[in-house]
């Protein structure tokens, strides 16, 4: 009788794992057939957008998810990223995927000069730290006319012919977000990502346990800045012009709303928060004015009764019934 | 030469109203540990009250003011009801995301209601005086008189007082303070009330003198929080101090320095004091 039970819930949770992967399968499925149905340039246009959001907020997810780190300069990141590509693509002729990759390495790289002095700093000072450091981003890429065309606006950034059509863009944008995805996945099992875990549960325990604080940080935080700079390579490409408002620290608010809602250190939560929030009020059509407010107060309902966000609620919900379900 | 008075003048009138949030801030970070990052949007909405009463209702400028610095603390123990089961959780960083959470909502409301123009407001103290030379508007003379009596009368209230050394009580020890029958959640949002009429005061005053804004918290609130680091947190002279001279340090700027990079100062000095000293000049965690 006993062993009943057990086999029963056994098969439950193999059931509900498998019910996992079919269903996240199905979505990228679904994805992946959706332009076949021939929609509308304008809802193409927004689904693309809303996939380069949530590669923005996968990188913060690295970030703050994972390493448990709040930055809020990850909107200049983003714009670092995209002005990066932007001018190498408008002003000096680079090739396309030549200047994607430089655009993500100098990006990760700044990071990686930036967090010398971040992570000295911590919790609510690195947040202010990384804010500060926003408004100087944006006030340089603002002043710095000769290089980022100010606030006349860089325009004239070109795709390669295999990414010229709205469709062409999508899925190169779909089958990034997917890579990030499982990127993100194995980075959260494998040791490095069970190291900054444990770095945010407890640092000083983590750094007596022999887990190096600088070198864990410093990788998360480069990492991450990479994510987020490819997303803003990619917003680059798809709108084709970019005005210094991409750096600014709104957008860091924004990419915070979106995993905040959708739930930090989740797999799926960044695309469940930037698609909720960003796309489905975009394709409302009647909603698109009170934008920013619904994001305010879904992000307030989610701090003060859902912590864990969206998909941190359905995960403790599902771990609660099927204990054996830890891995997701 | 008389340029540099000017700019001195300008510094004491910035300075004033940096001095004035940062105050309210500094208040509510040392008692209850909350670093408020929606206080420029109290702020702003103060603004947006004063602008109401007097263009849209047509009251007198000072008939609004009084109104402005009485609602405000209202809006701001509203504001505290959202940062409690927040704080009471306790997980660092929530507190600064709801914060932000507040700060966009509050913003995107205003802008919703009044649209996203600038809005002018007419002061009665019209006209200017000749002070050594310098020609001052009188409303400036009132902002810097007006900012350095109310620091007077907060620092009476907060020494003097025995309401006053309640709070300070909460700030020093927060479970000895429950411990003597404290209530700490009445001082919370006492010290909601006292910095979110002293950011009110602060919009009154400075209304007539720049345009009234949706997005004209967010700058005053960022300095405020470079000031709140430099000075100490929780530190109310460290405010003080710390809002006069960086009101100076920009007006000044303005000299020897291109005007697009001004910005810069506050969060420049901030960057640079946390690369050199992680924990604030005054090593107190947040």
């Amino acid at each position: 009788m006993k062993n009943l039970a057990l086999n029963r819930k056994f098969s439950k949770t193999a059931l509900t794992a498998n019910t996992q992967a079919i269903l996240v399968l199905s979505v990228i499925a679904a994805a992946a057939v959706f332009p076949a149905m021939s929609p509308s340039r304008y809802i193409m246009t927004v689904i693309t957008m809303g996939f380069i959001w949530s590669m923005a907020t996968m990188g913060l997810n690295i970030l703050l998810g994972l390493a448990g780190q709040a930055s809020i300069a990850h909107g200049a990141f983003f714009g670092i990223g995209a002005y990066t590509f932007g001018i190498l693509n408008a002003k000096h002729n680079v090739n396309f995927w030549l200047a994607m990759v430089i655009a993500v390495l100098f990006t990760s790289l700044l990071a990686g000069l930036i967090s010398l002095p971040a992570i000295r700093t911590r919790i609510t000072y690195f947040a202010i730290f990384t804010l500060c450091l926003n408004l100087i981003i944006t006030s340089l890429v603002n002043n710095m006319e000769h290089i980022t065309e100010g606030p006349r606006g860089l325009i004239g950034i070109t795709r390669p012919a295999i990414l010229a059509s709205t469709a062409g863009m999508y899925y190169f944008c779909l089958i990034l977000l997917v890579l990030v995805t499982l990127f993100v996945y194995r980075l959260r099992n494998s040791v490095i990502g069970l190291s900054w875990a444990s770095i945010r549960i407890n640092e000083t325990l983590a750094s007596s346990l022999g887990i190096k604080l600088v070198y864990n940080k410093i990788v998360a935080f480069m990492l991450s800045v990479a994510v987020t700079a490819l997303a803003g390579a990619l917003y680059a490409a798809a709108i084709g012009s970019l005005t210094p408002s991409i750096t600014s620290f709104t957008i860091s608010f924004y990419l915070l709303i979106y995993l905040i809602v959708g739930g930090p250190g989740t797999i799926l939560g960044p695309i469940v928060g930037a698609f909720g929030l960003n796309t489905l009020t975009q394709l409302l059509y009647a909603l698109e004015q009170y934008r920013p407010l619904i994001y305010g107060v879904i992000m307030i309902f989610c701090i003060v009764y859902m912590p864990l966000g969206v998909m941190g609620y359905i995960k403790a919900r599902l771990q609660e019934r099927y204990p054996a379900l830890r891995k997701w | 030469m008389t340029l540099v008075f000017q700019q001195i003048l300008n510094g004491l009138v910035v300075g004033s109203i940096y001095t004035l949030v940062a105050l309210g801030m500094t208040l509510i970070q040392g008692t209850i540990r909350i670093p408020n990052i929606a206080h420029g949007s109290l702020y702003m909405v103060a603004a947006y009250i004063i602008y109401t009463l007097t263009h849209t209702l047509g009251l007198s400028y000072w008939v609004a003011v009084a109104v402005a610095i009485a609602v405000m603390p209202v809006l701001g123990i509203i504001v505290e009801r959202i940062y409690w089961p927040v704080r009471q959780k306790g997980t660092g960083i929530s507190l600064f995301v709801a914060g932000i959470g507040i700060l966009v909502l509050l913003n995107n409301s205003v802008r919703l209601i009044y649209g996203a123009q600038w809005k002018y407001v007419r002061g009665p103290l019209t006209g200017t005086v000749d002070v050594f030379g310098l020609i001052v508007t009188r409303q400036r003379i009132l902002i810097i008189v007006a900012a350095i009596v109310s620091i007077a009368l907060l620092n009476l209230f907060l020494n003097k007082t025995l309401i006053g050394s309640t709070i300070q009580a909460v700030a020093q020890n927060p479970s000895g303070a429950s411990l003597v029958g404290i209530n700490i959640r009445t001082t919370s949002m006492l010290t909601f009330g006292i910095a979110t009429a002293l950011a009110g005061l602060a919009a009154a005053l400075i209304a007539p003198v720049f345009l009234v804004y949706y997005e004209m918290g967010t700058p005053v609130v960022l300095r405020a929080m470079a000031i709140l680091v430099v000075g100490g947190l929780g530190s109310v002279a460290g405010a003080i101090v710390g809002g006069y001279i960086l009101g100076l340090a920009e007006a000044m700027s303005v000299l020897f320095m291109p005007a697009g990079y001004q910005d810069l100062i506050a969060f420049g000095l901030l960057i640079a004091i946390l690369t050199f000293k992680p924990t604030g000049l005054f090593g107190r965690e947040l």
